[in-house]
């Protein structure tokens, strides 16, 4: 983060320096440990340990290791559909996520705080919802003969549930609930972002005429981009995973969502409909592969772990 | 420094050896609660059962109050939650647990050939257990059709039957049609669909709103060969068969698809089940469609059930739609005991007469107890028994089981296609929805055999 110059910077910096030396009075770094061990114990037992053992079921074939997993799974006339379903609604959703919510939480920082934490936390609300609750109320929402919106669906045709959820609306439509119950959480985070820029900078930038968008686009939004990228990194992480919303909204459609529409419900499918855990490691291994990789590219260029 | 290094060390190894004790307790616990239950009385036979076959257990606890059985509730795998298929697959790579069920009621009767062959194994041969005298005295094709393999093993008993009969509701047939007679051939149903579309629009004579509406009701009851089962991992997929187009040609033309072939479920139909003049269904939709007797349903003594619509071929049959089935594990640490069980739960009429929501027996000696007590619940009993009796014969066997359910199939490829508005051509859905049923027969291994190239070879 970006340390001008002043008081409570120095100090800053005089803390910072001094954690890399001895102790201060009063610490101890077995805390630290402590904490961090509980953390990487869990980290090997259910995220590396399942991975590696992800890798060798989709590595090894009747003759060795070898690809021909990978080979068949790509074949198969389920996955590409997958990938494209679920690459169409994180183009769409994590577009206008970053968009709203980076408008969103420009605006409500210029409000007084009493109106801002209000604000704040209405946009909040929806998040409360995990993800299965959410996918039974925007179930009832989507359906025309008992939602709130009714007049929205039936301007588009929409006389019942199966009108809304046609194949080619679903990106859109899980973009939707994911929209509602994301956005708030990152709104109220990208906050705090905002609040971390020093009073100071502000009032200069007002000083030497700015107005309110010129202080939002040239000085805050510089300011949040590595808060920026990092929701971009956990949003496309979270969004490449989608299981329950479709998963949900097929049971209750019977079936007209497909049971494969994203390819974490492919790998699903595969491993517990067609006792085909090979093939389901495949996919799997492809969505990993995936997301490190963009996980890579945006922390990268994004310059998320840099220091100015 | 060295005092600090010895107080961390300390610590730290408190904390391993709390851990250590922490898990070491726990396995012993484990172990000792396992241990426990294998010393207790023989191993309880486990039976899965979902809520619609409570009434069964009742009914066999009465007659059998010692029974060392333990009674789970489950979701009768319905809906293609897969629980069974996830369950199984889990415990094929991990172990079966002592816990696991040793008989299961399904309420999906295409899963037991996929349970019973390759990769899963699952399913008990119930050839040797249960006597060829039995085996041969359910409905018609029921057990050829839905619980043998390929291979010829039994892996399954029929417990109900679901064929379909035409419901009519007699009072609304005559205030809109008078004294014509019930039709008994597709275009006439039709004709009488379009009749209500101008003259009495709200009222239905079926759906096509569900997934299962177009193939169980009017596909597999014209004898469409897209499901049809020809050899050991041979399926016959072939859409421009005239028994397939000829049905929908007629639904097409009648122009009653998304009117009084209603958008919508059949047990959702605007403005209740009132509206319902007459529709194609299961036996078990007299009540669970109708309502009968319920406060929102049809009254008592309404619903009359007649032969479906012949074929628009000729032929005498009918489609179903569900009829569970009683499944034996092939892991059951018990495996006479368990087969013994399924067949006394799919034929004892002590168990089969229970209730009218059970549904018709399959199990054809059980049909008359059972259906002596439907006499309150429908109009003219005689008529509707005979209607019965004969739907469950009369089931066509060329709708074959298969790991994929066509039903999902037709609701993520054709339905919405179907209920937009207007709707698509209900023939040149039959091509997009072969394409589907086809790709899935290739992935669950199976070798595709149509007329129609594209189809045959999935280019």
């Amino acid at each position: 983060m970006v340390v001008s110059d002043g008081h409570a910077s120095a100090r800053r910096r005089r803390q910072a320096g001094g954690q890399r030396g001895a102790q201060p009075a009063g610490t101890s770094p077995i805390a630290g440990y402590f904490f961090v061990a509980f953390y990487v114990v869990l980290l090997l037992a259910l995220g590396i340990a399942p991975a590696v053992y992800a890798i060798a079921l989709a590595l090894s074939t009747s003759g060795g290791l070898g690809v021909s997993h990978f080979v068949n799974t790509f074949n198969f006339f389920l996955f590409l559909p997958a990938f494209e379903h679920i690459a169409t609604f994180e183009g769409i959703w994590l577009a206008s996520q970053t968009v709203f919510v980076v408008i969103l939480a420009l605006m409500v920082h210029t409000l007084k705080p009493r109106v801002s934490a209000a604000f704040r936390l209405v946009f909040y609300l929806p998040g409360a919802m995990a993800g299965s609750a959410s996918a039974i109320i925007w179930l009832f929402m989507f359906t025309p003969s008992g939602s709130p919106w009714a007049f929205i669906l039936h301007a588009f045709h929409y006389q019942v549930l199966s009108n809304t959820v046609q194949p080619g609306n679903l990106p859109i439509v899980f973009a939707i609930m994911a929209f509602f119950t994301g956005a708030g959480g990152w709104i109220v985070i990208m906050y705090g972002a905002l609040n971390n820029i020093p009073d100071e900078l502000i009032e200069a930038a007002e000083i030497d005429g700015s107005s309110a968008l010129q202080t939002a686009v040239r000085i805050k939004l510089p300011l949040i981009r590595k808060w920026i990228v990092y929701m971009l990194v956990l949003s496309f992480a979270a969004g490449s995973q989608l299981f329950v919303e479709p998963n949900i909204l097929g049971v209750a459609t019977n079936g007209e969502v497909p049971a494969q529409w994203s390819p974490n419900q492919l790998a699903y499918y595969l491993a517990f409909q067609q006792d085909s855990f090979n093939n389901a490691a495949a996919v799997s291994v492809d969505l990993l592969v995936i997301g490190l990789l963009v996980a890579v590219l945006l922390v990268w260029r994004g310059r998320l772990f840099e220091v100015e | 420094m060295k005092l600090r290094r010895t107080r961390h060390r300390g610590l730290r190894t408190a904390l391993v050896t709390c851990t250590a004790i922490g898990i070491g307790g726990a396995t012993v616990a484990a172990t000792g609660v396992a241990t426990a239950g294998a010393k207790g009385s023989s191993k309880p036979l486990i039976v899965w059962i979902d809520t619609a076959r409570v009434p069964y257990e009742k009914a066999y606890m009465a007659a059998n109050p010692h029974a060392n059985i333990k009674w789970v509730l489950y979701n009768g795998n319905e809906n293609g939650t897969g629980i069974l298929q996830s369950k199984f697959a889990l415990w094929n790579r991990t172990g079966w647990p002592s816990d696991a069920p040793d008989v299961m009621f399904d309420s999906q009767n295409y899963d037991a050939v996929q349970l019973g062959s390759a990769p899963y194994n699952d399913l008990l041969n119930l050839k040797s257990y249960v006597p060829k005298s039995v085996l041969g005295k359910f409905a018609g094709t029921s057990m050829k059709a839905g619980c043998t393999t390929p291979s010829g093993q039994v892996i399954c008993l029929r417990n109900d039957s679901a064929a379909e009969v035409l419901w009519v509701n007699p009072t609304l047939y005559k205030q809109f049609f008078g004294s014509a007679p019930i039709p008994t051939t597709w275009s006439a149903f039709l004709a009488d669909g379009t009749a209500l579309n101008t003259a009495h629009p709200g009222y239905v004579i079926g759906s096509v709103g569900d997934g299962f509406s177009v193939d169980d009701y009017f596909l597999w009851a014209n004898e469409c060969p897209l499901d049809q089962v020809i050899g050991k991992g041979k399926i016959e997929i072939n859409p421009g068969s005239a028994n397939c187009t000829g049905i929908t040609n007629l639904m097409d033309s009648s122009g009653d698809v998304g009117k009084s072939l209603s958008d919508s479920s059949i047990f959702g139909i605007p403005g209740g089940p009132q509206k319902i003049v007459m529709a194609v269904g299961a036996l078990w939709e007299g009540t669970a469609v109708f309502q009968t007797g319920a406060a929102n349903g049809v009254p008592n003594g309404t619903m009359v059930a007649y032969p479906a619509p012949t074929a628009t071929n000729g032929a005498a049959v009918t489609g179903d739609l569900g009829g569970g089935l009683w499944l034996v594990s092939k892991h059951a640490p018990n495996p006479k005991a368990a087969a013994a069980l399924a067949q006394f739960m799919a034929t004892s009429p002590k168990v089969q007469k229970v209730g009218v929501d059970a549904g018709l027996p399959q199990y054809v000696p059980d049909q008359a107890t059972y259906l002596s007590s439907l006499s309150s619940v429908f109009g003219d009993p005689t008529q509707t028994e005979a209607a019965w009796k004969q739907a469950a014969a009369q089931v066509w066997d060329g709708w074959s089981p298969v790991p994929w359910s066509t039903d999902n199939v037709w609701a993520s490829t054709d339905l919405s296609a179907i209920t937009a508005s207007p709707p698509a051509s209900m023939t040149a859905q039959l091509v997009t929805y072969a394409t589907a049923l086809a790709n899935q027969a290739r992935l669950a291994g199976y070798t595709v055999e149509s007329p129609n190239k594209s189809i045959a070879s999935g280019s």
